[in-house]
């Protein structure tokens, strides 16, 4: 994929954390960089003093506990808008270990709202400034993939759905409900039953519609897979995908699609792979001192460049996407971190991978 | 003189205590405190380390140094453990220098090269990859000189705080050491990857597989999965002899497991599926491996237009010869899996097939018999009910081998003969394959489909040409096989069109070359059927020439194309040049008066 942008979001130090006695670690130095101590328990420890704990990252932009959602919004998404309306894709990663604020990132609060309204928001803002001689169709579908099984959101009661790749190689989900954003009142009427699809637009105050849309959101997130964060069973993950096609028809020009993603992905922080006998597993280059991972070494040897087909099949997240991982979409990451000493290890961790995510490009 | 009997047996007892928390009692920590027992043993270590301090000096200086540096290792590794790195560092630097100036004697250099194991793994957490190896270098260095200047089993760290009845055998010490320096070796596997030294990193991955044969202890299913996967890194390099002896081990290993019986009948059930399914996985890599020995000899065997040229056969058969046994010998001891047990069986397995190019059709054909063999085994677990990919590929590997083995052979009619098994098996698969679900394989059917067909059909050509002339029934088979050839080109090409079935103005990369080849074919193809009936012939030349357009437009309009389709395009260019003189001439002689 082409990262056009990495973000890093610190959270405020939550109550839990200050009951415990951790201490912030992680403070934003400026617009785009982060800064990370490592904390030190040892009491005995007096000649740590010359040698400096602390690493810095830098982003594309960096936020605080004194960043508004709003703010975060204009930094990272709202430039996305008009590409979408206009036929291109886009997406928005949020990243993190669980607790980091990713879902309040996309999702927010009925006072503080999120990415997603803000971003439905806009869009219908733009509809409706352009609506003259063109002709739009708004829809939106909310999924969770599970353990690479996928659930619509909206109507969970179909169970598990499929994916489908049509012959043009766009890759859909089978059965799943579309709510035409437009028309808002057949979303409070048809959803969570309706398959939707309303009639192509006529002009509309967007802002009344978006509280009954994100309503509609909320509670589908509500319908997400919970289960208590066990670092130590093997990894079950849920990715919420709230999916937005623009089809946009000019007189004379034809059809133009443009697909939104955003995502809220499953917490990042590690699962133990083995039984590891209380000890975490690290990414990156660090060693693993059991022998039992021989296996992985052995695997990553045989690492070859691409086949003659590419590969997309790699997980239903990746195909779902597939048409936004190419060389000409835009793709957004938010990474968010805990401040606190406590979460040291998954603070670095976040913020290697971010990173390096950065310096990914189009191939 | 020794320290004060009771004194010093509670003195190892404390040190014991404090191992069996931080090793065994660690285990049980709660999610909560995850270190607790850590940093309980931290607490004995530390009151230890007093009390040795507290000890008479003397003549002792030696001895208690060595205990001292015991301490600091313990401490040391329990705080890279609880994510306190530097002060991990500190302990383990403190241990090196009081074990320097005997770090090559047997008390010290098991411990020393311990210190330095952990030392790379502390710095491999900072991220500093390099500083790492240096470390894991240096104990690998040192273990190679203690090996070749004493080489005696040396005392084991733990032996330190133990009473003299309770020290351990020779035996036990030798075990010790070598599985130290297997993780040294298995640190330094990991390292290499990461600085892509990949060669390296493999030598080391195989090494140390090796050694879980020797000295560690090993689970054969893991084991035989790992050599297998190792073998097929080695077929990437082209290093037959290394995967055949990989793969070999892992079949003799492999059956070593299962024959454990269990008592509990559902586990068993699990345990039989999955015992099953990791010999089914076994056997795909030995499949891999035969396809591509073949592959790899046709690649030299063959001349620019794809058949078996003689003058190379006769020069790699004497060169042959010549290399035979100097080079393989040494290769061979570097990576022998030598424990003495398995040697023969795995030495019987690899007798049954070679890992030497094939340079003919008899040594050709041992090689597909055996992955054919393999091809059966895999199809018995990986039935197309449950595991629908992988049959696929299971039955396009056993295609492919039967490709590869019609280059070796000369007589056309056997050719056509393997190609006929080609495409019963291909289409009996695809026949039940919905296209929407698996496009990719579907696409990669129909191609390999069509391209099978065409190079029956040449065959048929080449065989008729021999005769005087061809017959009716050979005209039949030859426009059959055509117009099948076509057919599938066709349902290779529509699959690229979008929802509205159009043809994509411009073509994604991974299908750019695929999709010409198929226009290129299909001109060809109707270019060769053959009709009496000139009007049809009008007709087939004329779409032929069209077929033959397309891809001189592409190429045009779009350049970067152009090396994707060089041969085929320059054909092209050719054809698009001659065929409508030709066409032309044939009108006239339809309608000579106008």
């Amino acid at each position: 994929p082409s990262v056009s942008q990495v973000a890093l979001r610190i959270r405020p130090m939550s109550a839990a954390e200050l009951a415990e006695g951790a201490r912030p670690i992680a403070h934003r130095v400026d617009e785009q960089v982060v800064v990370l101590r490592d904390p030190m328990e040892d009491p005995d420890d007096i000649l740590r003093a010359s040698r400096s704990r602390e690493k810095s990252y830098v982003f594309d932009v960096a936020f605080d506990s004194s960043a508004t959602q709003e703010t975060v919004y204009r930094a990272t998404t709202r430039g996305l808008v008009a590409g979408v309306v206009s036929g291109h894709n886009a997406t928005v990663f949020a990243y993190g270990p669980t607790g980091c604020g990713k879902t309040y990132t996309m999702l927010g609060t009925d006072s503080e709202p999120g990415v997603c309204a803000h971003t439905l928001g806009e869009l219908f803002q733009a509809i409706e400034d352009t609506s003259g001689d063109t002709e739009y169709e708004v829809s939106m579908s909310y999924l969770e993939i599970y353990n690479e099984m996928i659930r619509d959101l909206l109507n969970p009661s179909l169970g598990c759905l499929q994916l489908r790749e049509d012959a043009g190689g766009t890759v859909q989900v089978a059965g799943i409900t579309k709510i035409s954003a437009i028309s808002a009142e057949e979303v409070s009427q048809r959803a969570p039953m309706g398959h939707g699809g309303g009639p192509a637009n006529p002009p509309l105050p967007g802002a009344a519609r978006l509280p009954q849309v994100l309503q509609v959101l909320a509670r589908g997130n509500r319908q997400r897979t919970q289960e208590p964060t066990v670092t130590n069973c093997t990894s079950s993950r849920s990715h919420a995908v709230l999916q937005v096609t623009v089809r946009q028809r000019r007189r004379g020009r034809g059809l133009r699609r443009g697909r939104l993603f955003m995502i809220d992905l499953a917490g990042s922080e590690r699962a133990a792979q083995t039984q590891n006998h209380g000890q975490r597993m690290k990414e990156g280059a660090h060693i693993n001192r059991s022998l039992l991972a021989l296996g992985n070494c052995i695997k990553a040897l045989s690492h070859r460049a691409s086949t003659k087909y590419i590969n997309y099949r790699d997980s239903k997240l990746t195909r779902l996407l597939k048409d936004s991982l190419g060389g000409n979409s835009h793709t957004v990451m938010i990474a968010h971190i805990s401040p606190a000493s406590t979460a040291f290890e998954e603070s670095r961790s976040t913020l290697t991978y971010a990173h390096r995510a950065k310096s990914i490009r189009a191939t | 003189a020794a320290a004060a009997g009771g004194g010093w047996a509670a003195v190892c007892d404390k040190f014991r205590t404090a191992r069996t928390l931080s090793t065994v009692e660690s285990r049980k920590d709660p999610e909560t405190e995850p270190y607790r027992s850590k940093y309980s043993a931290r607490a004995l270590l530390q009151e230890v380390k007093q009390l040795l301090s507290a000890a008479e000096e003397g003549g002792e200086a030696r001895l208690l140094a060595v205990r001292r540096a015991v301490l600091e290792y313990e401490l040391g590794v329990n705080h890279t453990d609880t994510e306190e790195l530097s002060a991990g560092e500190e302990h383990l630097q403190r241990c090196t220098q009081l074990l320097e100036p005997h770090r090559l004697s047997p008390d010290c250099v098991s411990l020393y090269i311990q210190a330095q194991n952990n030392l790379g793994i502390l710095w491999s957490l900072r991220d500093e990859i390099k500083t790492a190896q240096t470390y894991l270098e240096s104990a690998e260095a040192l273990y190679n000189q203690y090996m070749k200047e004493d080489g005696n089993p040396p005392l084991d760290p733990s032996e330190h705080f133990m009473a003299e009845e309770e020290k351990i055998t020779d035996q036990e010490r030798s075990k010790r050491f070598e599985k130290a320096y297997t993780h040294t070796l298995y640190y330094l596997a990991q390292v290499y990857q990461h600085l892509e030294m990949i060669e390296k990193a493999a030598q080391y991955c195989h090494t140390t597989l090796k050694r879980q044969l020797e000295y560690c202890g090993y689970n054969p299913v893991e084991w035989a999965l790992n050599a297998a996967t190792l073998s097929q890194y080695y077929l990437s390099k082209q290093c037959f002899m290394e995967a055949r002896h990989c793969l070999a081990a892992a079949s003799v290993i492999f059956s070593q497991a299962g024959q454990v019986p269990s008592a509990e009948d559902n586990e068993t059930e699990q345990d039989q599926q999955d015992l099953r399914q990791r010999r089914a996985e076994i056997a795909r890599c030995w499949i891999k491996y035969c396809l591509n020995l073949l592959q790899s000899a046709r690649k030299l065997l063959e001349d620019n237009i794809g058949e078996l040229d003689p003058d190379r056969q006769l020069e790699l058969k004497a060169q042959r010869k010549k290399e035979e046994d100097e080079k393989e010998k040494g290769r061979k001891k570097a990576v022998l899996f030598g424990t003495s047990d398995i040697c023969d069986s795995v030495l019987a397995i690899e007798e049954k097939v070679s890992s030497v190019y094939p340079l003919d059709f008899q040594e050709a054909r041992e090689i597909f018999l055996v992955g054919q063999n393999y091809v059966l085994e895999a199809k018995e677990f990986f039935q197309v009910d449950g595991y629908v990919t992988d049959h696929i590929e299971i039955v396009q590997d056993h295609s492919a081998l039967f490709k590869v083995l019609a280059f070796f052979e000369e007589d056309y009619e056997r050719r056509c003969k393997m190609h006929k098994r080609r495409l019963d098996m291909l289409e009996s698969i695809y026949v039940d394959l919905n296209p929407q679900y698996y496009l990719l394989i579907s696409r990669q059917l129909q191609f390999e489909l069509a391209d099978t067909y065409y190079e029956m059909m040449d065959l048929k050509i080449a065989i008729g040409n021999r005769l005087e002339e061809l017959d009716s029934h050979t005209i039949k088979k030859i426009n059959s096989l055509a117009q099948l050839a076509i057919k599938y080109y066709e349902l290779f090409l529509d699959s690229l069109r979008n929802p509205d079935r159009v043809f994509p103005e411009q073509l994604e990369e991974d299908v750019l070359r695929p999709a010409m080849v198929a226009k290129f074919h299909i001109a060809r193809l109707y270019g060769k059927l053959i009709t009496s009936d000139s009007k049809k012939q009008l007709e087939n030349m004329q779409t032929s020439l069209e077929y033959y357009m397309f891809l001189v437009d592409y190429c045009e309009k779009y350049p970067d194309a152009v090396r994707a389709v060089e041969t085929e395009l320059e054909l092209s260019k050719e054809m698009v040049g001659l065929l409508p003189t030709r066409m032309e001439r044939l009108r006239a002689k339809l309608c000579p008066f106008i």
